[in-house]
């Protein structure tokens, strides 16, 4: 009984530990895209006039990367505190179950001494707890949805960079390898939050 | 566990100990409750792994309510490492320990306990009636160190100081001081650090006035086995590891 639940409040800590780690790993290749970006604008540079059109792409292409470091900032916050929730939650039920064991020695003597009414306290504050750690959980969820819009948007640029790179002559195999790099990247972000989301998701449904 | 009591006037000691249910490897702790009207005081509560056996033995003799303060000799987990869990069941515990020691003994909670540290020259309290007295016993063994002492019951709880490494199911009280002290010599030689802080408490605890002295492992001294204790304690050489 209480290993089962120790059990359930571990799986939640290490859920949520796993969503940072891979967090983590999205500010790493964000921060590669962003190095892309620059790199390309240094190509289009040297081409001149053949990448006039690939100027405001490496633009943007670095705004996203930008976006997406804040936004993956922004999670880690909330994960944070969520993490905090779950050894919190962990710890809670730990004492639930040990309390529980006094009970079962006091026997009748449980009820009279006021242990019972301390329990069900308990019992209560947990599930109040674990009402707030699923909003917790769900704010953390639609950050990893926001981040997903700017990974569309840096998907769809990739593909008008690939055309504008046919334009830069001399520069166009150096502009498509930019261009391949960050859809590597944006691929990988993708991998990572489906990952992530998952975690999630198991915990939410493991609350009901 | 096993429960005893050890005073029982206006306000109760009570003994608990010897729990059948210890896991095998840790050691075997004594637990002390005052027990004076709607308030109860744990001396040295103990460990987390003993915490469901002292609750239960504890609110055999008590109700919940009543459990409302917490004493801690010194930092060490055999003492409060099960402060958290109390913490979580009564959050408006209090807990009187060394000054010295609160910010590393809050670790066993989530931190927010109410910490009423002990300054190194000592305080006391008053439970509902009885008085209690925090005497200083720093450096045995641990550098903020305190026993209490109620001078009414005559009792003093003497922390890790009288400390003896028993079996399973040995008796609550020394029988025969001469046999009872070979069980005593490896703690007090090993763990107790310093001579000069030993010849000062004992300097000292020979002017309290003590029917029973009550250690946080092994067993009770009672009469004329204090006095003895102090005379064997005295002619000690403690400190011995530094020696090589
Ligand atoms: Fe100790
Ligand atoms: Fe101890």
């Amino acid at each position: 009984m209480v290993s089962e639940e120790m059990d359930e409040g571990a799986k939640q800590f290490l859920a949520v530990a796993s969503v940072q780690a891979e967090l983590f790993a999205v500010t790493h290749i964000s921060k590669r895209i962003s190095l892309s970006a620059k790199n390309a604008k240094a190509i289009a540079a040297r081409a001149g006039s053949q990448a006039l059109g690939f100027h405001p792409i490496t633009d943007f292409i670095d705004d996203v990367a930008t976006n997406i470091t804040l936004l993956v900032e922004e999670i880690n916050v909330d994960a944070l505190r969520l993490s905090s929730f779950a050894i919190a939650n962990r710890n809670r039920m730990k004492t639930i179950g040990r309390v529980k064991d006094a009970q079962e020695t006091l026997g009748l003597r449980a009820d009279d001494c006021g242990l019972t009414n301390k329990i069900k306290e308990l019992e209560s504050t947990k599930e109040k707890f674990l009402i707030e750690y699923g909003r917790k959980s769900s704010d953390v969820l639609e950050a990893l949805t926001e981040i997903r819009t700017q990974l569309q948007a840096a998907e769809m640029i990739c593909t008008t960079s690939r055309t504008e790179a046919t334009r830069a002559g001399d520069f166009q195999s150096n502009l498509e390898v930019v261009a391949e790099e960050v859809s590597q990247a944006v691929m990988q972000i993708k991998d990572v939050l489906q990952t992530s989301k998952l975690h999630l998701s198991q915990l939410t449904v493991r609350r009901r | 566990m096993k429960t005893q009591k050890i005073y029982d006037e206006n306000y109760q000691w009570i003994v608990m100990g010897r729990d059948p249910d210890k896991p095998e490897k840790i050691i075997d702790t004594n637990q002390y409750i005052i027990r004076d009207g709607k308030k109860t005081m744990l001396l040295d509560p103990g460990g987390i792994e003993i915490f469901s056996s002292v609750l239960a033995a504890t609110l055999s003799e008590t109700n919940i309510e009543n459990i409302t303060d917490l004493f801690a000799s010194h930092q060490d987990p055999d003492i409060i490492s099960s402060l958290g869990l109390w913490n979580e069941i009564i959050p408006d515990i209090n807990l009187y320990g060394p000054s010295i020691w609160e910010g590393f003994i809050r670790h066993f909670s989530s931190g927010d306990v109410n910490y009423i540290g002990i300054p190194d020259a000592g305080s006391s309290m008053v439970l509902e009636t009885v008085e209690l007295q925090f005497i200083p016993a720093h450096y045995l063994h641990a550098s903020g160190n305190f026993h209490v002492y109620d001078a009414t019951a005559k009792i003093l709880m003497s922390g890790d100081v009288g400390a003896a490494l028993e079996s399973p199911g040995a008796p609550i009280f020394v029988d025969d001081f001469n046999e009872h002290k070979e069980k005593m010599r490896m703690f007090h030689r090993r763990w107790m650090p310093s001579n000069d802080a030993k010849i000062d408490w004992i300097r000292r605890v020979r002017d309290l006035d003590i029917n029973m002295m009550c250690p946080q492992h092994g067993r009770i001294f009672k009469g004329d086995d204090v006095k003895r204790f102090l005379d064997w304690f005295e002619a000690l050489d403690v400190g011995v590891a530094i020696h090589g």
